[in-house]
């Protein structure tokens, strides 16, 4: 699992009937600062976040279909948690 | 037996040695391929791909060379070959999903491909990246 910030929805009509009803958010990977890391991706909201918040992804195929209850989801990150604060040990 | 052991495990040693940095070298920063590799972002469709000889469940699936691409529509990494099952066509912004989730989005899920589009984007909203903690 990593952090993310959410920067904006990513609309689309055509698609998978697995991503009805989901928001697909482009999101920034960031570290515990909360400094950009990475490059951005995609992926599916399941945590009624949106842009500007700190999120937790779950980047593990089967984990997201035991989450969402569907075996056959070609989801392949899911937003699972906002963040409200993170502590730096350092 | 035993013996065999000990040897087996003593092999990671020297590799691991060989492995780390030189000192004086500079570590990988904290948080270093925390996004490797991406799974599931945007590409642009770049052309098509016809191939007679394929394997039997992918006999009916689209094939398309896609380059993947950040919010704003720059080229980012290599293209790569994805199964389509929206029927996205060149020039289309596109959402493409990788590894074993790939194959699920095909009508057979028992088939050699790890690269499928699943959506076909109309637009990105996007918002400036604002550093700092939540």
């Amino acid at each position: 699992m990593i952090l993310a910030k959410v920067l904006g929805n990513v609309v689309s009509s055509v698609k998978h009937p697995s991503l009805n009803s989901y928001a697909v958010f482009s999101v920034q990977p960031v570290d515990e600062h909360g400094r950009a890391h990475g490059d951005t991706f995609l992926a599916v909201d399941h945590a009624q976040s949106g842009p500007g918040d700190t999120v937790v992804i779950l980047r593990e195929g089967n984990g997201i279909r035991q989450i969402l209850g569907d075996s056959k989801s070609p989801i392949r990150c899911l937003i699972v948690g906002v963040v409200d604060h993170v502590e730096p040990a350092v | 037996m035993r013996a065999d052991r000990k040897e087996k495990a003593e092999i990671p040693v020297p590799l691991a040695a060989a492995a780390a940095p030189p000192t004086g070298e500079p570590a990988l920063e904290p948080g270093a391929g925390l996004c490797q590799p991406a799974a599931m972002f945007l590409a642009r469709v770049i052309g098509t791909v016809v191939a007679t000889k394929k394997p039997e469940g992918l006999t009916g699936i689209r094939l398309l060379m896609v380059q993947p691409v950040g919010e704003d529509g720059t080229p980012r990494g290599k293209p790569v070959c994805a199964a389509d099952v929206t029927q996205a066509g060149p020039g289309d912004l596109v959402h493409v999903t990788e590894s074993r989730e790939a194959a699920l989005a095909l009508p057979d899920p028992f088939v050699p491909v790890d690269a499928a589009i699943i959506a076909i984007v109309d637009h990105v909203h996007q918002e400036p990246f604002e550093e700092g903690r939540p």
